[in-house]
């Protein structure tokens, strides 16, 4: 699930600071079940930026709030044209994809972004969430026992591990395992430790041309036969 | 027919040292330019490093030039931190063609523990793949698959971590890099003799050239230091006791001391086919450690 | 029936003689005395119900002497036969089980009058009971006599629930000593000291019914509601929904504060009660007494009572301290929290009762909100000290000097931020 920081209530000030009458747009998805944006985010980050605008001396803001089940599909946003005809800029809680999805949806009216969307990954208790994949559009978890190299080892290296780890702990980052050691274990336990022992090649980084695009339907031949 | 002076070394039965020396953060070469010709005939070769623990330095391929220049036999370190594959061909055609045929093939630390946190890790190819990638080039063609014009030939080496906490996988990358083509490898620090025999009943199965790594330290808080920053480095309790028990300002002498004594023990038992001293910061003292050994 | 175990303790230390199975047959008054003749017993067969009946031992009669005979041999209701109302066994009221009508159109009975003695608890019931019923009466509606019989009981709670329930004691009452009960006819019982009214107050179960997901469609599925739950209530069904079961929620309210959704609510209106509304309320109130600086104070309903400097501030009301009560502080969200700032509030302060609160991870959830909180009035150049959390089961004098010295440290924040205005125009 993709996962994101909500931006510090700050920078939000300084981003919506040309505009007047702000739209913020929570998501009914990813951003809720991560925290950043649902419902609860919105209303309370509408509250505090009311507390603000109060306090401040030259306050120009008013606030609207809504909350979408998703933002990255246009038949959803459809619900907001009213809303956004009397925006002068909306404040998307959305991650990435949404902001620009909801941009393209709405073309004439800046579109501005909440949240730091992170990366994809999993809760791995209340209140805490970890990367575990990079899209790297080349999955190689069928040779590293279900464990990614990419995301949870820091180099990201495929024939791994490096000299750096100390005490399982990655030179980078002493608070993540190394995940090499961890594949090793899990390799070991699987009784496949020869998937390691094997070369892999450098990565095919052509799958990541940007934007990448995947086509799920066919080119069919519409011909008068087929009619 | 051996492809460098290292090389030939290697291939005869003598017992090898090398050091290493760290460029300069800067233009000015000169400290750099007195290290090498301190020990440049004392020494087998000398590594260059490259970028040492992430921090911007001048090349590795730069001061193997003046290496080449000043007489000495110069190792290149490349590590995958910074480049990708075409870079990294690139600079191995210069280096050929400069007759730098002594290449360290690395990973590479990590961007974290330098000092240029936010810049971009690279890390297209690892230690492994770059390995592949020098020998299939001497084999004619590059990564792409392309005909070289001029085709290069190396001494290609690479590092292994004898006294890692937890040695298997290390062993499992050791064996990964004497098959993609790895004829020597400088070891990380080495500071238990008993580790590094235990790694050579191992090791001496294949038919690689081992150089036992020696750090030289300089006091309790700089071995504390290395193992609570610097990647690969883990020093023992005992050996940082023994530092600490000498008085101030002898901390150096104490590090060289233990330095020889371990460089002493490895020649006379036969334990493995060199050292390769690092005295990054301190390189003025490896003639002493050569003397002392 | 058979008296309470307590009350033959208590009985016991007053240094009463029981006599078992001995019952009187004869009474005779004379020289001012009594002189009762009695027979001793035997336990006989077991009757219809299982109890073995006492049976008179021949032969056995014995007399004894009192001057007083208190007969103590049941208890039954007094009904006037004025009433005109068919009677049972026992003189109890003869009712219909489901409508609870008697004999006569538009009178209705329930409780000890009806089953003879019995709890206080069903009594209760039945009188909830007959008010349905007489409101269908006057209604001319028919009872909903099956629907009560399919009425759903409520699970037995399942043991990983049970296990995290903070269990309370029964608080038993003191007694007067035993000498002093022997010599005169005051209550034995003497009352509960405030605290500990509250504290016995607080053990109220509230009987489940907590919360539900009122709307389905925003639920995410995150998990949030599953893992917050201190007593692991609600559950992944088969289909991959998320269910809170009515009978198993112990109404803490965590997961209503913290869905990320929104979509959990309260069940019960008076749960629901907003804090919202209290809020409304005692800012209007704050406005129209145009007091100054505001401090908004957010106690827990159920220790409110407790302690006497903020029972007394909710009651009168002291300058510039308005109290919001909530039921129970882990219901109170950040939200709410920011609310009170958005209407004009300086300061604000969360009373919980500590280790006192009969729900569990109360304080870890509050701490969670109030750094939350501080963090925002942070980013938007407000003193995080503006939010403080208070026991209210510190002494009485701690908290009144925790008030005044919060009121005086507010009060010193808003000089210095309208000093702060003043030197910016």
């Amino acid at each position: 699930m993709i996962v994101a920081e909500q931006k510090p209530v700050e920078e939000l000030r300084r981003i919506i600071t040309p505009y007047e009458r702000i739209l913020l747009l929570g998501c009914g998805t990813c951003m809720t079940v991560c925290g950043a944006g649902g419902e609860h985010e919105v209303s309370f980050l509408h509250s505090a930026l009311r507390v603000a605008e109060a306090r401040s001396s030259d306050g120009v803001h008013s606030f609207s709030e809504y909350t979408v089940k998703r933002q990255c599909d246009f038949e959803f946003l459809d619900l907001l044209v009213d809303k956004v005809n009397e925006a002068d800029a909306i404040l998307s809680l959305g991650c990435g994809i949404g902001v620009q999805v909801v941009a393209e949806r709405f073309p004439d009216i800046p579109v501005l972004p909440g949240v730091n969307t992170s990366f994809m990954g999993m809760a791995k208790e209340w209140g805490v969430w970890d990367e575990r994949c990079a899209a790297c559009g080349d999955c190689r978890l069928a040779e590293t026992a279900g464990i990614c190299p990419i995301t949870r080892c820091t180099k990201g290296i495929l024939n791994g591990p490096c000299a750096g780890a100390k005490n399982g702990k990655c030179e980078a980052n002493k608070d993540m395992d190394c995940a090499w050691i961890l594949i090793y274990k899990r390799l070991e336990k699987l009784q496949q430790l020869e998937k390691m022992r094997r070369y892999y090649p450098p990565r095919n980084f052509r799958v990541i041309p940007r934007p990448r695009r995947i086509v799920k339907k066919a080119d069919v031949d519409l011909g008068e036969d087929n009619g | 027919m051996a492809n460098s002076l290292f090389e030939e070394k290697l291939n005869s039965h003598e017992f090898l040292v090398t050091t290493e020396v760290g460029p300069p953060k800067g233009a000015d070469v000169s400290e750099m330019v007195h290290h090498v010709d301190l020990f440049k005939d004392k020494v087998d070769a000398i590594n260059v490093t490259d970028h040492q623990s992430s921090v911007m330095r001048f090349p590795s391929l730069g001061g193997c030039l003046l290496v080449k220049e000043l007489g000495g036999e110069p190792v290149l370190q490349i590590t995958c931190r910074d480049r990708n594959r075409l870079a990294i061909q690139a600079d191995l055609l210069l280096a050929y063609s400069r007759d730098i045929r002594n290449v360290l093939c690395l990973t590479g630390d990590s961007i974290d523990v330098g000092d240029h946190k936010e810049a971009k890790p690279v890390f297209d190819l690892d230690s492994v793949q770059l390995l592949r990638m020098a020998r299939e080039m001497e084999s004619g063609k590059d990564m792409g698959g392309n005909e070289l014009k001029g085709v290069p030939q190396f001494c290609l080496g690479a590092s292994v971590h004898p006294e890692a906490d937890f040695v298997e996988p290390q062993l499992v990358k050791f064996e990964k890099k004497v098959a993609a083509g790895a004829q020597f490898f400088q070891t990380q620090g080495i500071f238990d003799l008993e580790s590094l025999r235990r790694f050579m009943q191992y090791a001496s199965q294949f038919n690689v050239k081992i150089l036992a790594g020696i750090i030289v330290l300089a006091s309790a808080r700089m071995a504390r230091y290395m193992n609570d920053n610097v990647p690969g480095i883990i020093v023992p309790e005992a050996t940082i006791d023994e530092l600490a028990g000498v008085e101030k300002g002898k901390g150096l002498e104490k590090g060289i001391e233990i330095a020889a004594r371990l460089m002493k023990t490895i020649r006379e038992e036969n334990l493995c086919q060199g050292v390769h001293i690092m005295a990054v910061g301190n390189e003025r003292i490896v003639p002493d450690i050569l003397e002392a050994a | 029936m058979p008296a309470s175990p307590d009350e033959i303790e208590q009985a016991l230390e007053e240094g009463v003689e029981t006599m078992f199975l001995v019952a009187p047959t004869k009474m005779r008054r004379g020289n001012g005395r009594l002189s009762v003749t009695c027979v001793r017993m035997e336990l006989g067969e077991a009757d219809t119900g299982g109890r073995r009946r006492p049976v008179p031992i021949e032969d056995s009669e014995f007399n004894m002497e009192f001057d007083a005979l208190v007969t103590a041999i049941g208890q039954a209701p007094q009904v006037s036969e004025d009433f005109r109302l068919r009677l049972g066994r026992g003189s109890t009221i003869q009712v219909d089980p489901i409508t609870l009508t008697t004999n006569r159109a538009g009178v209705f009975a329930g409780g000890d009058a009806v089953t003879g003695p019995a709890t206080v608890t069903q009594a209760l019931a039945s009188g909830r009971q007959a008010a349905f019923r007489i409101d269908d009466y006057l209604r001319h509606r028919y009872p909903l006599g099956d629907k009560e019989a399919e009425k759903t009981l409520s699970g037995e709670l399942l043991p990983k629930t049970i296990e995290v329930i903070r269990k309370i004691e029964r608080l038993e009452p003191p007694l007067l000593s035993p000498e002093t009960r022997t010599k005169e006819f005051k209550a034995v019982e003497l009352i509960y000291d405030w605290e500990s009214a509250v504290d016995e107050a607080r053990r109220c179960l509230r009987c489940g019914m907590g919360a539900e997901i009122l709307f389905q469609d925003k639920c995410a599925t995150c998990l949030t509601c599953l893992r917050v739950c201190p007593y692991h209530v609600p559950y992944l069904d088969d289909g991959g929904t998320i269910q809170i079961p009515a009978d198993q929620c112990q109404a803490c309210g965590i997961c209503v504060a913290e869905c990320p959704a929104k979509a959990i609510a309260l069940r019960k209106p008076y749960d629901r009660r907003h804090i919202d509304e209290e809020l409304e309320h005692a800012l209007k109130s704050a406005a129209e007494a145009k007091s100054k600086p505001l401090i908004v104070g957010f106690c827990c309903q159920y220790g409110l009572f407790g302690t006497g400097a903020l029972a007394s501030l909710w009651r009168e009301g002291k300058a510039g301290i308005w109290i919001v009560p909530v039921l129970c502080v882990a219901k109170l969200e950040e939200g709410h929290v920011l609310r009170a700032f958005e209407m004009g509030a300086e300061g604000v302060f969360i009373a919980g009762c500590g280790e006192q609160c009969s729900r569990e991870n109360t304080a870890f959830w509050v701490l969670q909100r109030v750094e939350k909180v501080r963090r925002t009035l942070f980013q938007i150049g407000l003193e995080p000290e503006r939010v403080q959390t208070f026991n209210l089961r510190a002494g009485e004098k701690d908290t009144a000097k925790a008030l005044d010295d919060f009121t005086e440290q507010i009060g010193g924040l808003c000089l210095a931020s309208v000093i702060k205005q003043e030197v910016k125009s």
